[in-house]
């Protein structure tokens, strides 16, 4: 299932913290004026989060080379490789040895950080959340608790906005503001230790005007420096001519389903070709069944007239039988024939009587109809010598 | 013989059998079995004969108590023969009583009614029937009465009851079948869009845009041109979807793999107990087991001992039919034969004792019950018999012995032995105690015995795997294809099935598993297509298995009454849900 609204409605943090509160598992998409967030959650921790205007190669990649953890030539090397070699960035760079997957994840978590710490300045846009079971993530990557990232974010509030008609604030996503290592503590130090959550910072609660509008106007010239500017992107979906195809083709296969079920049941549960002989035994058993239910009818139907009914109707109106009874079990009308003492049944299709499946009733062989059946001889009629059990 | 088509044809061996056995040690005055089943004497076809005339007189009759006399005689012409049910004749005063109500005879056709509950207690045909009449009075609180008597009696019957699970298990599997098929629509449903773009894409590579798109619907309908393209469609949008879908919903994809593999084994075994179930021995064993005398019982007797020649449980059962009738010369020649081969058959020992017994022949009487209390120490009958045995013998002293080894065995029921007039020596059934025996014959005689020995039995172990080798190699190819095509990545699932607007929403509503499956709750979607198909598919139940073989139909007002406000609460419940959700 899905939540969605607006962060009008409901600001981030109180979105996060229902989410982690409640353990979720699912991805939360933030959708802003000028960009996609989407933040994957693992059992109410964050473990991934990406955006639509930054890839997170390139997120990674200014990380590493601002954190100082990849050198500028080895970076452009690697960049290059990976241009020759596809595949992931990451594994990339692992493999060959530029550095090692620990530091790597740690970068990661760092740009995730980084990314929801930009994300939570929004004050616009919409959400929605998707509950599933399982969410990708990469493997090693430590989760990050929605309380810390709260936390941080508090911390790393930059100053009081300017006026909006000064300068724009600071774009909200794409590449995180330069990092001030002497003022700024490490993002995920294990020092850290959580805080009673209390009422929510005012800057993060009731973001400023500044932050309200967190991107500058289209046609502004981009700022200089880490802040580079978005293009605006469509939300993706499948073009407009192309969204018939899903509903043409399940449309076709459920018309499908239910003309199968009413037509040849069977073939829902013995559908292969070789399955035919299969499908054959089990006609010609319900057809049997059939069978038996008719001449059971018949032959009460005999009990009380002494004859067979001229017609099969005779006996659904007597209700003896029912109407569906008249068909065979593929739906083929049957041919009824009654004679003096025994009558035919065949399924006709097309006009033309099915070669096989037709079937000989008698009153042959019953004591209570066949007049032959009980003849007497005129031998002793002495009473029989009966024990009881 | 009776005729019964599609019966004799399965059963092709029995005529060919009935003209190969060996004539069956009948005497002169015993009329053939060939014309009537078993072997009869004069006196118990003079019953059967009084039986058919009783009934004429009862049909005849427009005096309630005449009639019940009528009824009165034939149960009793019956017990002369150990029979206490007579099915036919219940379903003939069941038609009778229809057929009076339509004539507004009302008091006639409640006293049938009473006659056709005394002839076979406890069928619902009746109950059922009283129904009819009773709305046909404009009795439509007895109507409704006696339809809600009706039902809980389908069950009381073994072979209608076996008969009824068996179709519930096959409209069950269909259940889940088609269940399945409106799962993958869902699922096409939710990202078929997406399919198609991302093999349009493909295709993009090399082609125009409009070309591209021609070629990804040809790459997605190529199937249907194959030889029984219909099946494969689905199956191939299966895997092509795989991709797509959550874990969950690749759970339930892969048990829809597997049921296909595994619904054909399920099938071919439920079939075969079906066609046992409904063969003429068959239903003639369960009318011995309840008492139960139709017309065609002695004919379909001789199907079983035509079918089954040489089975000692088949020949005991023959000899306890006989001993019933009162014909004890062909029972004791069937429990010789069964003492033949089980020499310490207690039943068949005491039985041919009291058989020596009736004809005075003590002597012998002794021997055969001394034997079958040596076999069975334990069996009190064996003592009882022994003991009256050496009573007529003038054997004082061990009669005592006998009677007290007896009573020390099982004091209750010797006296209520003792106690019983009539009854000088005990006869056990034991013939009929072992039908369940003779039914895994049956089965195994239709199963092929014999017959599918070698590379037949091979083919037929290899034709009935098949279907699970290729459902386990869907899940192979599915898996390949993903793992082939997963570092290209897929397409993003965008949007919902529906374009935002009124549609939505009702999409939602009405077509189940489409809101799961929009996020990848496979499990959610697949019970939530589940529950309303079922409801769907209720009416078809009774004819989408085998028509159980009820002598008076009774309509199929229940599934549809069940069906329609079933959906009607389950797409309620729906509604609800979404009204509120939305406010």
């Amino acid at each position: 299932m899905s939540v969605e609204g607006t962060l009008d409605l409901f600001k981030l943090p109180e979105i996060l913290q229902l989410i982690s509160q409640q353990r979720k598992t699912g991805i939360l998409t933030v959708q802003g004026q000028q960009d996609i967030v989407a933040i994957s959650f693992l059992n109410g921790r964050i473990v991934a989060a990406d955006a639509l205007n930054q890839t997170l190669e390139e997120g990674l990649a200014q990380i590493l080379h601002k954190e100082g953890m990849i050198s500028a030539p080895d970076l452009a090397r690697a960049a290059s490789e990976h241009q020759a070699a596809g595949g992931r960035l990451i594994d990339l760079l692992v493999e060959r040895r530029y550095i090692e997957r620990s530091r790597l994840l740690e970068a990661l978590r760092l740009q995730t950080s980084r990314l929801l710490e930009q994300l939570l300045r929004w004050s616009q846009g919409d959400f929605k959340f998707y509950s599933g079971d399982e969410v990708s993530y990469e493997e090693g990557f430590e989760p990050i608790s929605v309380e810390e990232l709260l936390i941080h974010a508090v911390q790393n509030l930059p100053p009081a906005p300017r006026p909006a008609a000064a300068a724009p604030a600071p774009r909200p996503v794409a590449v995180a503001p330069a990092p001030q290592p002497a003022a700024e503590p490490a993002p995920m130090a294990p020092a850290l230790r959580p805080v009673s959550p209390g009422p929510w910072p005012a800057a993060v609660a009731k973001p400023s005007p500044a932050a309200a509008v967190p991107f500058p106007p289209a046609d502004e010239e981009p700022l200089p420096g880490a802040f580079r500017k978005m293009k605006v992107e469509p939300r993706p979906a499948a073009p407009p001519s192309l969204a018939w195809v899903g509903r043409l083709l399940a449309a076709a296969l459920a018309v499908l389903a239910f003309a199968a079920l009413l037509r040849v049941s069977d073939v829902l549960v013995l559908p292969f070709p070789w399955q035919e002989r299969e499908r054959g035994d089990l006609i010609r058993e319900r057809r049997s069944a059939l069978y038996l239910k008719i001449d059971h009818a018949a032959k009460t139907w005999f009990l009380l007239k002494g004859s067979f009914p001229d017609r099969l109707e005779d006996l659904v109106a007597a209700g003896l039988l029912a109407a569906a009874d008249l068909r065979d079990p593929q739906g083929h009308p049957l041919l009824y024939v009654a004679r003096e003492d025994s009558y035919t049944l065949e399924p006709v299709e097309n006009g033309k009587p099915i070669l096989g499946a037709e079937t000989s009733e008698a009153i042959t062989g019953n004591f209570l109809l066949d007049p032959e059946f009980l003849k007497l001889s005129g031998e002793s009629t002495a009473p029989p010598l009966v024990l009881l059990d | 013989m009776c005729r019964r088509g599609d019966r004799s044809k399965r059963l092709a061996a029995l005529a060919l059998a009935l003209l190969l056995a060996p004539a069956a040690a009948a005497r002169a005055e015993v009329s053939s079995s060939q014309l009537t089943g078993v072997e009869m004497t004069p006196t118990v076809r003079q019953t059967l004969k009084q039986l058919e005339e009783q009934w004429l007189q009862w049909i005849v009759q427009n005096n309630r108590q005449e009639a019940e006399n009528a009824v009165e005689d034939l149960l009793d012409t019956a017990h002369q023969i150990g029979m206490k049910r007579l099915p036919d004749l219940s379903a003939g005063a069941v038609a009778r009583a229809v057929q009076a109500a339509r004539q507004k005879d009302f008091p006639r056709a409640h006293w049938a009614l009473e006659a056709a509950e005394r002839f076979d207690p406890g069928r619902p045909e009746t109950a059922f029937a009283e129904s009819t009449v009773d709305r046909l009075q404009g009795d439509w609180p007895g109507a409704a009465a006696a339809r809600l008597r009706a039902y809980p009696r389908l069950f009381g019957h073994p072979l209608e009851r076996y008969l009824w699970f068996q179709n519930l298990l096959i409209w069950f599997l269909i259940l889940l079948a088609m269940a399945g098929c409106l799962f993958l629509a869902v699922q096409m449903l939710t990202k078929g869009s997406a399919l198609f773009e991302a093999l349009a894409e493909l295709f993009g590579r090399w082609l125009p845009r409009p070309v591209a798109m021609a070629a990804a619907g040809l790459a997605l309908l190529w199937p249907a041109v194959l030889p029984y393209g219909l099946l494969w469609l689905p199956l191939y949008w299966s895997i092509l979807l795989w991709g797509y879908a959550s874990a969950s919903e690749r759970v339930v994809l892969i048990a829809l793999w597997v049921l296909l593999g595994v619904s054909p084994l399920v099938l071919d075994t439920q079939r075969r107990q079906i066609a046992v179930a409904l063969s003429p021995p068959a239903q003639a064993m369960e009318s011995l087991e309840e008492h139960r005398l139709y017309g065609s019982l002695f004919s379909d007797l001789g199907v079983l001992r035509s079918l089954l020649p040489r089975s000692v449980a088949v020949k005991h059962l023959l000899a306890d039919v006989h001993r019933s009738l009162g014909q004890w010369d062909q029972a004791r020649s069937l429990y010789r034969q069964v003492l033949e081969v089980e020499p310490d058959n207690t039943s068949a020992l005491l039985n041919l004792g009291a058989y020596s017994f009736l004809k005075a022949d003590f002597g012998a009487a002794i021997q055969s019950f001394q034997k079958a209390a040596k076999v069975d120490p334990a069996n009190a009958a064996a003592q009882y018999n022994l003991s009256q045995a050496y009573s007529e013998s003038y054997m004082f002293d061990e009669q005592k012995v006998a009677l007290k080894k007896a009573q020390e065995i099982d004091f209750r029921m010797v006296n209520s032995w003792m106690a019983n007039s009539q009854q000088r020596v005990v006869t056990v059934p034991g013939g009929l105690a072992r039908i369940p025996e003779i039914r895994r014959e049956l089965l195994e005689s239709w199963s092929g015995g014999g017959g599918r020995e070698g590379s037949a039995g091979r083919a037929l172990l290899f034709r009935r795997g098949q279907s699970l080798l290729v459902s386990l190699s869907l899940v192979l190819v599915a898996v390949a294809l993903h793992l082939a095509r997963r570092p290209f990545g897929y397409k993003e699932l965008t949007g919902g099935a529906f374009s935002e607007g009124a549609f939505d929403r009702w999409g939602r509503v009405l077509l189940p598993g489409v809101a799961s499956a929009e996020v990848g709750e496979g499990g959610k979607a697949y019970l939530a297509i589940l529950v309303p198909t079922a409801l769907l598919m209720l009416p078809l139940f009774g004819t989408l298995g085998a028509r159980i073989p009820w002598r008076y139909d009774p309509g199929n007002l229940a599934s549809w009454v069940v069906a329609i406000l079933g959906l009607a609460l389950y797409f309620g419940v729906r509604l609800r849900q979404e009204l509120r959700d939305a406010i």
